[in-house]
């Protein structure tokens, strides 16, 4: 334990930065516009899921998946602004570090991103997800504000492989749209 | 709220899934990248007071504060703020997870 006779900020000395580890991921996830974004539409709010989890419950009844998630992608980490079925330890963290995220694809390609077995989905890479939760498919669309920016991704997981069908796709966009508009309703900020 | 940041010992076969343990140096990087590295010393500095750490080494717990007293200055920090606090307790997490592999 630190004993310190006063907390006043103390003059740190300046240090070299060389690229942490996350830095190998695409420059879109460190746009400061988008990053910006995330801060100006509140999308770190707690109170946020109480606006989100309809939605997200309905994605999963709707797509017979068990777990769901209003994902927000940035730099270094994932948050989730509202979740239903995920394993304890990852609900507990509140989000993944950006290494593990599926959603990052949805949002660099502002396409969705389709899984039907992550065990063979080179994308993917090690991920605990896969590993040691057994997540096996996966289907995440962009979330975009007004403005243009791709912020996360709405998606559902399940822990058998699967194959998504232009439908699915479709009320998985609807959610987002759905997303997006209690968003920026909370936000205050004009809708789509 | 992480109650427990002192990661369990890994059992032999644990794997990093591309997560090393989170420092102070990786914080302030991707601060720096969000607001400059002036700026970066600056905010850093006033977090860790804030937290009660202003001078030494950071434990996991210790960085865990900082990040949390960073968080109250909003915006883009804030959002750098909860990156760093979602690694640390990834980090930690599943090292308790693999402990129960």
């Amino acid at each position: 334990m630190i004993a310190a006779a006063s907390t006043a900020p103390v003059s740190l000395p300046p240090m070299s930065f060389p690229a942490p580890a996350a830095s190998a991921q695409p420059a879109a996830l460190r746009d400061p516009a988008r990053l910006g974004a995330i801060a100006s539409h509140d999308l770190l709010a707690p109170q946020l899921a109480d606006s989100l989890q309809t939605l997200v419950d309905r994605a999963a009844e709707r797509l017979r998946m068990p777990i769901a998630l209003v994902s927000v992608v940035m730099a270094e980490a994932q948050h989730f602004a509202a979740a239903r079925g995920l394993p304890d330890w990852v609900a507990e963290a509140g989000g993944t570090p950006i290494e593990w995220s599926f959603c990052r694809h949805a949002v660099t390609s502002g396409e969705p991103f389709l899984v039907e077995d992550a065990r063979v989905e080179p994308r993917i890479g090690e991920n605990p997800l896969v590993e040691l939760e057994h997540v096996r498919s996966y289907a995440g669309v962009p979330l975009v504000t007004p403005d243009g920016h791709t912020v996360g991704a709405v998606c559902v997981l399940d822990t058998t492989p699967r194959t998504f069908s232009d439908d699915d796709v479709a009320a998985l966009r609807a959610c987002a749209g759905e997303v997006m508009a209690a968003v920026c309703a909370r936000a205050g900020t004009p809708a789509a | 709220m992480l109650l427990d940041l002192a990661p369990p010992a890994a059992p032999p076969d644990a794997k990093s899934y591309a997560l090393a343990e989170p420092t102070e140096h990786d914080a302030r990087a991707a601060l720096a990248e969000v607001v400059g590295a002036a700026d970066a010393d600056a905010c850093w500095a006033r977090a860790r007071a804030a937290a009660g750490h202003p001078t030494g080494p950071l434990s996991l717990d210790a960085l865990w504060r900082v990040a949390q007293a960073l968080a109250a200055d909003g915006g883009m920090i804030a959002v750098t703020a909860r990156s760093l606090g979602i690694r640390i307790r990834s980090f930690v997490l599943l090292q308790q997870r693999q402990c129960q592999s």
